[in-house]
């Protein structure tokens, strides 16, 4: 049965042992196929408000529940991205184009001018970056970043990730 | 130290009691910005915040009290030590009353210093606001009841741009809930058993919930307020972390609480008032609309749904044909080079086959481990080919959500029934039904409550010739790839029809299943067969059962025309064992965006009996 209420959790954003800025650091678990079952519409669904799992108030928090604390880096908010975002960010990049490729070049600091090299970068190393069908956003993530580092156009931007 | 300590404390409360004195003088706990602050309201039951005890109060009476709580406030702000729960100081976990109360009394910087708040000042750089765009989620498939919308807002970076609002934040109302319970959960709902939060995520989040899961389209509405107004709103929310309401799905609801915000920043907003028992989330857009809250005609943001429906219509045949065996084809029948096709024309069926799979895949399907396979396999393929996607997305509908017809209607109906005068006033509450203007609703769903028709018959008292509690239909077209059900569900009591004696009430119950096609965008076709209960006495044992079936059709001819027609047939067995048949068409004209014309022809035979009914109809939405 789906939950269409939301179960809302309020995390207050408190100071506590710093997790590392590293991707590693915070297990970003997503894979490509997420097992996420599609909703069977209810009928008569009673409400109409998300069923997202956590929903909380820090900007820190991604759907791995990971939470940083102190000031959230680029790196850590694009890991956060690529952990949400696993299947629309590989129907983008198979075809070089797409929104969910432009907000990663814009976390990434990919100005307008870089884009094209950035987007056809990607499209033309995507068997790369999404390895295999249980390829982790952990493993996208730093895949992106040694496909950018090793282009000279965009290894700039690889720092951002 | 000690009587410079002494002084210093003299000194602030002093000052406390100056300022103090100075709100009270100023009124300043009567303003509406201070009331919308504390979601303070006037209801039946009293005046009082619509927030629950909790750490949202800084007064014991708080809650009921403005004045005590603004005094309160005051005298919070010269504290150092942290809330409980909040681990911050009052100035730093309630900035909007601050930033408020010290543009009202301009604080004195040296007798009520400014506390530094690091974790809303953090906050507030990652949220970056610089606007705010109110977001409506519309219809999902099959479920007419998910018209109502569901709203929340969207607060705009200042670096965003039309390519990266994902990236912004969104501010969402919901319940929290756990229950499994499907009739629990719907009760609870309703009378205020859950306890509704604030909360702020990523709307990139939100755009997968609403548009990949549930295939809701989006619209986003960019509202006109200014810096200063964006900025009270965003401090208000941080104000309201944890801060529990009760949810009331009818009149306490998303789109209620998302008014509360607007109304924070721009007094002047009369939203709230304008609702009464049922708050209908598209009607709070309306409302906004005409406030003149908004900047720009909406944003479309089509769901996934949508994205492969308008892929599916813009390809040829030849493209579906090849899309569906790269998606479906076992995987020893596959040979991509065997198609011969050129590297456009593989493109193009690629991205069909890829959002036909992750239709397929979002849907959890038996064979979700063979899909995935597949699609890992073709979205490589695709990469492989440096070719843009040829299909570009979908255009907005011609009428968006804000400019569709208004949820009530009244209608005034003249005409000949069975070749006497007939007159009848009708009032339907809510909301859509399938001859009604169908531009902002989804084509083929129909959501009906409560509708009563009365009718004068000459010198005779009026009386009511037909009441639906429900009446409820979702006509979803087929196609090559997506092959949904149609269903519909009616329960009320009618005068209509041919029946074995006399013209009593007859209460209904019917549903059923069945198909649905589409043509060319303009025309719906359905066929829906179900079970059928009668209950009346005109029946022999006072009800019958049957069996139903419906074959119809309704076709758009221009935005202002529309004609429907549906044959139906009843078999009622076993001891009233006879059939009923009947042929309804109508024809509709809409006048302006809230009235329309309508002229329609029933025809009923069965068991010898013959009936007919013409009308001509002005109806009117409000």
């Amino acid at each position: 049965m789906k939950r269409i209420l939301a179960v809302v959790v309020f995390a207050s954003v408190v100071p506590s042992l710093a997790l590392a800025d590293s991707v590693g650091g915070c297990g970003w678990g997503s894979k490509l196929f997420d097992g996420q079952k599609g909703v069977f519409p209810q009928i008569l669904a009673v409400t109409t408000n998300g069923t997202s799992g956590n929903q909380t108030f820090g900007i820190s928090s991604g759907t791995s529940g990971c939470t940083q604390s102190g000031v959230v880096t680029s790196a850590w908010k694009t890991a956060a991205f690529i952990d949400a975002n696993m299947p629309k960010l590989a129907m983008d990049m198979s075809r070089g184009q797409g929104e969910s490729m432009d907000s990663l070049a814009s976390l990434v600091g990919v100005p307008a001018a870089d884009r094209i090299v950035f987007n056809s970068t990607l499209q033309a190393n995507f068997g790369r970056i999404f390895a295999s069908t249980d390829v982790t956003s952990t493993d996208v993530t730093s895949n992106i970043k040694s496909v950018l580092a090793e282009n000279s156009a965009l290894s700039a931007y690889s720092v951002n990730i | 130290m000690f009587a410079a300590a002494a002084c210093a404390a003299a000194e602030q409360n002093g000052y406390l009691d100056a300022l103090v004195n100075e709100a009270h003088r100023a009124a300043l706990a009567q303003e509406p910005q201070w009331r919308a602050l504390l979601h303070f309201e006037s209801s039946f039951f009293g005046a009082k915040s619509k927030a629950e005890p909790s750490s949202f109060f800084l007064a014991v009476d708080g809650r009921q009290d403005p004045q005590a709580e603004l005094d309160a406030t005051l005298k919070a702000f010269f504290e150092s030590q942290r809330l409980k729960g909040r681990d911050e100081t009052s100035q730093c976990a309630f900035p909007a009353r601050y930033q408020w109360l010290k543009s009202k009394l301009k604080f004195d910087p040296i007798l009520l210093p400014q506390q530094k708040c690091p974790q809303f000042d953090q906050w507030l750089s990652g949220i970056d606001p610089h606007g705010i765009t109110m977001i409506l989620a519309s219809s999902y498939m099959n479920n007419p009841a998910s018209a109502f919308g569901h709203t929340l807002l969207r607060l705009d970076r200042t670096s965003s741009d039309a390519r990266s609002t994902l990236l912004d934040y969104a501010v969402n109302y919901a319940a929290a809930t756990d229950d499994a319970n499907a009739l629990l959960y719907a009760v609870k709902g309703i009378m205020g058993g859950y306890q509704g939060f604030f909360s702020v995520s990523p709307y990139y989040e939100k755009v997968k919930l609403y548009s990949d899961l549930e295939n809701r389209d989006i619209w986003e509405y960019k509202l006109n307020l200014l810096p200063a107004e964006v900025d009270l709103l965003v401090r208000h929310l941080w104000e309201l972390q944890g801060v529990p309401f009760l949810y009331y799905y009818f009149d306490e609801n998303c789109s209620y609480q998302l008014l509360s915000l607007l109304e924070v920043a721009r007094p002047t907003l009369k939203l709230r008032s304008k609702f009464g028992s049922w708050v209908i989330p598209v009607e709070t857009l309306q409302a906004v609309v005409e406030e003149s809250a908004l900047a720009a005609a909406p944003e479309f943001r089509p769901s996934a749904a949508t994205k492969l429906q308008n892929r599916i219509a813009q390809a040829g045949d030849d493209v579906k044909r090849d899309s569906k065996r790269l998606a479906l084809d076992s995987m020893a029948e596959l040979h991509l080079a065997d198609l011969g096709l050129s590297d456009q024309e593989l493109a193009e069926s690629l991205d069909l086959a890829n959002e036909f799979l992750a239709y397929r895949i979002m849907g959890s399907a038996d064979d979700q481990p063979i899909l995935e396979e597949r699609a890992f396999l073709l979205l490589n393929e695709r990469s492989r080919i440096p070719l843009p996607d040829s299909v570009p997305t979908p255009l907005p509908p011609a009428v968006s959500p804000e400019a569709a017809h208004a949820a009530r209607k009244f209608s005034m109906s003249v005409g000949l029934e069975d070749n006497k005068s007939f007159y009848q006033l009708s009032f339907r509450p809510t909301y859509h039904e399938l001859p009604d203007p169908e531009g902002g609703y989804n084509l083929g769903s129909q959501i009906s409550m409560l509708r009563t028709d009365f009718s004068f018959p000459a010198g005779e008292r009026p009386r009511i010739e037909r009441f639906d509690l429900l009446d409820l239909a979702s006509i979803t077209p087929r196609n090559d790839f997506v092959k949904p059900f149609s269903w519909y569900f009616k329960a009320g009591a009618e005068r209509w029809g041919v029946s074995p004696e006399g013209e009593d009430l007859i209460w209904s119950l019917k549903g059923g299943f069945g198909y649905g096609w589409s043509i060319l965008d303009r025309a719906l076709v359905y066929l829906l067969n179900g079970p059928a209960l009668h209950v009346g006495s005109d029946y022999e044992r006072a009800f019958a059962v049957g069996v139903s079936h419906r074959i119809g059709s309704l076709l758009i001819l221009t935005n202002r025309l529309a004609v429907m027609g549906e044959f139906n047939h009843e078999r009622l067995l076993p001891d009233n064992n006879y059939d009923l048949f009947g042929l309804e068409t109508g024809e509709r004209y809409t006048l302006s965006r809230n009235l329309a014309l309508r002229l329609s022809q029933r025809f009923s035979w069965g068991d010898g009996d013959y009936s007919s009914q013409f009308l001509f109809h002005l109806e009117k939405f409000f």
